[in-house]
């Protein structure tokens, strides 16, 4: 065992880091939030960079790397509050289609996935079902040609406003409530009704309305398309919970200038100890959060069962030290920290969003308790 | 990145386990499973079987008797002494007493001492908090004067565990007044036989009697029982206090003990509230959750580059607390039955002894619950901790 990175994967973070410095301070992020849409110019510099192709094997134009890469480099998005999907397109969509077998049209849509020259955004959430994937919101059936189309609606769809292709998660044809295929719809013209709008983030989101859209069942391959969508929203979880860990780090380090320069009763406020000991609170949970990555990352390489116990608790984990590093973030930098035009709530938001993103505290609670079952103790 | 155990360290890892299956006693097993603190005869002898097989401190280095474990099989180690419910030895010898002085002594030093521990053969215990000196302890004022060939020792130590037992201290003392408090302080290996020192013994809160005040008057310490340069000890004891955070933060306890929760859940849910079941299942969850947490935070610390680790020192900041919370939710789950002093005296042998009580998992549960407090005070109170991540982290 070995949880050192690697040279490249040093020089990979460090030059992320750099890239997004420059490229996206604050400001432009303010500016992107008043614009629609997913800011071509920056996400054509992503694909430059070869990050949205990263994960791709080389003969889809990409460099073969895994989840620590992409966790590296999600931890950076998550430091300057990127607004692009990156963790949605890429990890999630990404993840799905390269758990499918090799056809013309998965290996073409990877392709230009990783040029950049695609959106593909993945629908999961409907109206009333929680984190429930195809709870019957959504059903697909079959034309009198044999075609297959989706009805029905889904909502809060990352990415969903400007996507090229949109993955599905419905009820198949002949299917109950609780059974779950995946289907690919080419957005154009009036393939369905789509309404954008933001999550208190900034991030942009659709709702989906589909009615008899023409669809692509992506079903075929050895896995079923359950379990399919299962794996790929793990490796998305993990990634979240490294884009949580760059949110926190950028809390912690704006709030530890805030109190090494404000001052209040004389004296800076870093010199009160009830501050200093909040601070040292925010770091240990930091660290811990940090520490979950590993096991999330490890976690991937697991069968089914403890893959999902393991990357539940990571999301437990992060997600508890994201909201009380992001509360106390806002709560020690006092009332600047209210505002629009400083960064710290626009940090606590993101990590509010994580939270609810593929499964909240109450959910990976609910998932980790079903694989760590009560009987299994009898045995010891 | 690697996140597999290599052959090497799962064959230790069978080893060990082989071992604890076939050696440990199981009397032992059961008082150390129940939470009692280990007693002195048993403390010897397991510390002697293990001596037996060269594992009573397998991670020093070769060259000083140990096995040269690496960092994750001095991990693996300790974690199969958890899951078997095996006492682990008292660290004052393996982890501090032992490379303080593999590390600072000289060769006479290293030949007397070293071996003895090794074999189980001699104990130690630790000479730092004084009554004015607990998380301050550079304010320590135990004086050691020069006197020829030796220091005679004057003033005293508490909360000192185990000194009742102990063969020698590695002490703390004041060899000199110096403008920096830090400075001036020396140590010296005290022979705990020597005419004039008093122990006293100090019963806590658990019940158990561990601790003690021990008085030094006009004891005479050869010169040669001075570990390093005069007035250097400072640093050789912040080295040998930072080596020891390395070790596995009580993970092997902390797992033990939820081990414990999730066989009371089990037997007690049927009587149970199935509200209280759910409640109980969740801080069960969490408190698994949060050693998941440690237990990587752990492994990063032990595998990881060292570029890559600034602020880990912040670890067992919780590791304490939640230690902790794993005692009170075991004597949460017991509930009224957990309220009795269970006597260590009581502690029976014959394993048919009834307390009157349905649950086996009762005693113990409370002297654990009330001796973890002493986790997040001993080794520098937990607010000083903090004060001392603030400061390293973001010079606050």
């Amino acid at each position: 065992m070995n949880l050192s990175l690697t040279e490249e994967q040093l020089l990979l973070r460090d030059s992320a880091r750099r890239f997004l410095r420059e490229q996206y301070s604050f400001d432009v992020r303010r500016q992107r939030l008043g614009d629609r849409g997913m800011g071509g110019e920056l996400w054509t510099q992503f694909a430059n960079m070869g990050w949205l192709a990263m994960s791709l094997d080389e003969e889809l134009g990409g460099s073969g790397a895994g989840p620590v890469e992409i966790a590296l480099l999600c931890e950076e998005l998550g430091r300057v509050l990127a607004l692009e999907p990156f963790v949605d397109s890429i990890v999630l969509a990404g993840s799905l289609l390269q758990a499918m077998p090799s056809t013309q049209l998965r290996d073409d849509l990877l392709r230009g996935l990783g040029a950049g020259e695609i959106v593909i955004a993945v629908a999961v959430l409907e109206p009333g079902a929680r984190y429930a994937g195809a709870a019957g919101g959504v059903v697909a059936g079959l034309t009198s040609e044999g075609c297959t189309e989706l009805t029905g609606r889904k909502i809060l769809v990352r990415g969903g406003g400007e996507a090229d292709m949109v993955i599905v998660a419905a009820v198949p044809p002949e299917g109950n409530p609780g059974d779950l295929g995946l289907y690919l719809v080419t957005m154009h013209g009036d393939s369905c009704a789509r309404r954008t709008y933001s999550t208190v983030d900034g991030c942009e989101v659709a709702d989906l309305s589909f009615d008899r859209t023409a669809a692509v069942d992506l079903a075929g391959g050895p896995m079923s398309a359950a379990a399919i969508l299962d794996e790929a929203l793990d490796r998305a979880t993990v990634a979240l919970c490294a884009e949580a860990v760059g949110c926190m780090e950028a809390v912690i380090e704006l709030t530890a200038v805030h109190l090494r320069t404000r001052k209040q009763f004389g004296k800076t406020l870093g010199s009160f100890q009830a501050l200093q000991h909040r601070m040292a609170e925010m770091h240990v949970e930091c660290e811990y959060a940090r520490a979950m990555i590993y096991k999330g990352l490890q976690s991937l390489t697991l069968p089914a069962d403890e893959r999902q116990k393991g990357v539940s608790a990571a999301k437990i984990r992060v997600c508890q030290a994201g909201l009380e590093v992001g509360a106390q973030g806002i709560q020690l930098h006092g009332g600047i920290g209210m505002t629009e035009e400083y960064p710290v709530g626009h940090y606590y938001r993101r990590l509010l969003v994580i939270e609810k993103t593929y499964g909240d505290l109450a959910h990976h609670f609910g998932r980790f308790e079903a694989r760590s079952p009560l009987i299994e103790a009898q045995r010891q | 990145m690697d996140f597999s155990l290599s052959q090497d360290d799962c064959r230790f890892r069978d080893e060990v386990r082989e071992f604890l299956r076939a050696e440990l006693p199981a009397e032992l097993r059961e008082r150390h499973r129940q939470g009692f603190h280990i007693r002195d005869d048993d403390h010897r002898r397991w510390t002697q079987i293990l001596g037996r097989k060269g594992w009573v401190a397998p991670e020093w280095p070769r060259e000083h008797g140990g096995l040269g474990l690496t960092p994750i099989q001095r991990y693996l180690f300790d974690e199969e002494f958890g899951a078997a419910d095996a006492p682990t030895i008292l660290s004052f010898g393996r982890n501090l007493a032992g490379p303080l002085i593999y590390t600072f002594g000289t060769p006479e030093q290293r030949a007397r001492f070293l071996p003895p521990i090794l074999a189980g053969a001699e104990f130690w215990c630790q000479g730092f908090s004084e009554p004015n000196a607990g998380s301050d302890l550079a304010s320590l004022q135990t004086r050691a004067e020069p006197h020829g060939d030796a220091y005679v020792l004057n003033g005293g130590k508490i909360w000192t565990t185990e000194a009742h037992h102990a063969d020698f201290m590695f002490c703390l003392a004041r060899t000199s007044a110096e403008e920096k408090r830090q400075n001036g302080l020396s140590f010296l290996l005290v022979d705990m036989k020597s005419p004039g020192i008093t122990v006293r013994p100090i019963w806590s809160i658990d019940g158990e009697h561990h601790l003690n005040e021990v008085f030094f008057d006009d004891v005479v310490v050869p010169a040669d029982r001075r570990v390093g340069e005069e007035g250097q000890a400072w640093s050789y004891a912040k080295f040998v206090l930072t080596n020891e955070r390395t070790s596995a933060a009580g993970l092997d306890r902390m797992k033990a003990g939820l081990r414990r929760a999730r066989r009371l859940l089990v037997r007690l849910a049927p009587g149970l509230d199935p509200t209280a079941v759910t409640q109980f299942r969740r801080r069960l969850a969490q408190l698994e959750v949060d050693t998941i947490a440690l237990e990587w935070a752990v492994l990063r610390v032990l595998t990881a580059d060292a570029r890559e680790m600034a602020g880990a020192s912040a670890l067992k900041l919780r590791g304490s607390a939640l230690a902790q919370r794993v005692a009170e939710l075991v004597v949460d789950l017991l509930g009224p039955e957990a309220l009795p002093q269970f006597s260590d005296e009581g502690y029976p042998h014959n394993a048919d002894h009834n307390y009157g009580f349905a649950d086996p998992d009762a005693p113990g549960a409370m002297t654990t619950h009330l001796y973890r407090r002493a986790l997040t005070i001993a080794g520098g109170a937990y607010e000083v901790q903090r004060g001392i991540v603030a400061k390293q982290m973001f010079g606050l």
